[in-house]
């Protein structure tokens, strides 16, 4: 019966997201590509010259693009190691019985529904050294422990990890909810069977719960590592990829740097498309996890 | 002291740490809006000794903020119906509907979910630069659509699958045309997936910040998170006043999130978890 629908009917149900997407999504990406393949200098209304690859030639020399990316894996790689294992922590506090189950879970939800441009205010303002009287420097102090005389975000080697923070910040109690809907998702009895087995607390959150909590894991994860690839608000607020020499620069970050703020858009494409293509091909890679994990929900419900 | 007893004690320290660490940010951010610039400067820690409400009326009387507040509404909710009806059309399509080149179609939406935002930015100046929409709120609102639709369109394609064909026979029969199934049946029974893709679209866009600092120059035009921007940049030894600014850009949004937690917690995690 599907096919009795007329074919004028079916575009006239997509017409309106076809010609949006199209227009706004997919064209502009057709030239990007474009774009990226000529020399379009500063303020020039037009593109000068074809150049073929001479950009991404350009672009492989660019050592500050290569520092950018390399910032991206360590954002990867800690939003990680500091998000997931807080997050499942927190989940597995909340799984037994919590009073004010309800009310933890919503508060510590809470900074995913603030805009990224308030949440980087705000901890750029705790981020301040001594002298503006920076709150985390003066809790240091009291603390008796070292502080950053320019403060966290002055500070060439702590900056880029400040701004980890304050997007790990952001994000843990979202990926705490995931955690805390697979944990309800297993069934009682096995914690019950662990129980009799002898098993304390730890043994069964070893044993039960993190296994079965797998495949969320790797949902949050794939979440996680497509997000940091192409991570941009919170640090372009904080710190615009400075202090100076590009110690927080991302690709993202450095492409709005060259292809928007300083309008060259020939090379400004270039690392447009090279965030692009970096992201897809991590996007790929990362789908046959995906896909391995959703293999892995159906065998936990069979 | 019993072992259960002081294992719980330990459990509810540790969840109080973590509220501490969550929303302490967010409650000194409160009270130094209401402190002096002498009171917020001696003592950064503590609750303001008066309430002092001259920081708040000056963002509220004094600057652009109602007018960023206004564009904000008036940008977010025009994105948010425009993609709703788009992205319901176009899922039902693909839910109940058989033409050539609809799985390649899909996915070329789907694969939207996974674009960075910065491929398109400097082709949809110049496209809007052609357009004539060149810094308007137009503009603004037709990028949010087209990148709101690929997950919109994706959790409604899945509920529309989830309607009982049988419905829609028995609809047929009755002599309903397509539009009238998708109308009369379809949509009704869409409303919890239709909400999920509301709350989703209206909380991502009321806090997006990167297509408007593209694309928007004038003041006039600015929306809260850009305008919260601009305004950090003017007032950046004023911390109460700062401080004050974003207390109101996120009121609004914290009390609708006071009042329908649940339903924003689950159209957060649900929309990411499809896209």
């Amino acid at each position: 019966m599907s096919r009795t629908f007329r074919s004028k009917t079916v575009w006239l149900f997509l017409a309106p997201a076809l010609a949006s997407y199209l227009a706004f999504v997919v064209v502009p990406i057709v030239q990007s590509f474009a774009v990226s393949l000529f020399d379009w200098p500063t303020h020039a209304v037009s593109p000068t010259r074809f150049v073929g690859l001479e950009n991404y030639a350009r672009l492989i020399q660019d050592g500050v693009f290569w520092k950018a990316l390399s910032h991206n894996v360590v954002l990867l790689v800690l939003s990680l190691v500091i998000q997931l294992p807080i997050a499942i922590f927190l989940a597995a506090l909340l799984s037994g019985r919590v009073f004010g189950r309800g009310f933890f879970r919503t508060v510590y939800f809470t900074p995913m529904v603030l805009p990224t441009v308030v949440i980087a205010l705000l901890w750029r303002q705790m981020y301040l050294p001594a002298e503006s009287q920076g709150l985390l420097v003066q809790l240091l102090e009291w603390l008796r422990l070292p502080s950053p005389a320019d403060g966290f975000l002055g500070d060439a080697r702590l900056a880029l990890l400040s701004v980890i923070v304050t997007i790990s910040w952001r994000y843990v109690g979202f990926h705490m909810v995931l955690f805390m809907a697979g944990i309800e998702g297993i069934p009682e009895e096995l914690y019950e069977a662990a129980r009799i087995d002898g098993a304390n607390a730890w043994q069964s959150f070893r044993h039960v719960t993190l296994p079965l909590l797998a495949p969320v894991i790797r949902i949050s994860a794939v979440l996680s590592i497509v997000g940091s690839l192409k991570y941009f608000d919170l640090v372009y607020v904080m710190t615009k990829g400075g202090p100076p020499e590009h110690v927080t620069e991302l690709t993202t970050t450095y492409m709005y740097q060259i292809g928007i703020d300083q309008q060259t858009i020939g090379y400004g494409s270039t690392v447009a498309v090279a965030g692009f293509l970096i992201s897809m091909l991590v996007v790929v890679g990362v789908m046959g996890l995906r896909w391995h994990a959703r293999a892995a929900v159906r065998e936990v419900r069979e | 002291m019993t072992a259960p007893f002081l294992r719980k004690l330990v459990l509810y320290a540790l969840l109080a740490a973590f509220v501490v660490v969550a929303v302490y940010p967010v409650l000194w951010m409160f009270t130094c809006a209401l402190k002096t610039r002498r009171e917020a400067a001696t003592d950064k820690w503590g609750p303001p000794e008066t309430l002092n409400w001259a920081n708040f009326r000056r963002v509220l009387f004094e600057s652009q903020f109602p007018r960023y507040i206004l564009n904000s509404v008036i940008v977010t909710v025009s994105a948010v119906v425009l993609t709703l009806v788009a992205a319901a059309c176009a899922g039902f399509a693909f839910a109940r509907m058989r033409f050539r080149g609809a799985t390649i179609l899909f996915y070329v939406f789907l694969a939207g979910m996974m674009i960075p935002v910065h491929i398109v930015l400097i082709p949809l100046l110049k496209i809007f630069g052609v357009l004539g929409l060149h810094d308007t709120h137009a503009a603004l609102v037709m990028s949010y659509v087209a990148f709101s639709l690929p997950v919109s369109i994706f959790i409604l394609r899945g509920f529309f699958e989830s309607v009982p064909r049988e419905l829609e026979e028995a609809a047929r029969i009755d002599g309903c045309s397509a539009a009238g199934v998708f109308w009369f049946v379809c949509l009704p029974l869409a409303r919890p997936a239709l909400a999920v893709v509301l709350i989703f679209n209206f909380v991502t866009l009321w806090n997006e910040f990167i297509f408007s600092l593209t694309l928007l120059q004038t003041p006039d035009l600015f929306t809260i998170p850009l305008g919260m921007y601009e305004f950090s940049s003017q007032h950046t030894i004023d911390v109460p006043l700062t401080c004050a600014a974003l207390s109101i850009a996120v009121l609004p949004m914290l009390a609708v999130y006071a009042f329908a937690q649940k339903h924003i917690i689950r159209g957060l995690t649900s929309g990411a978890l499809k896209g």
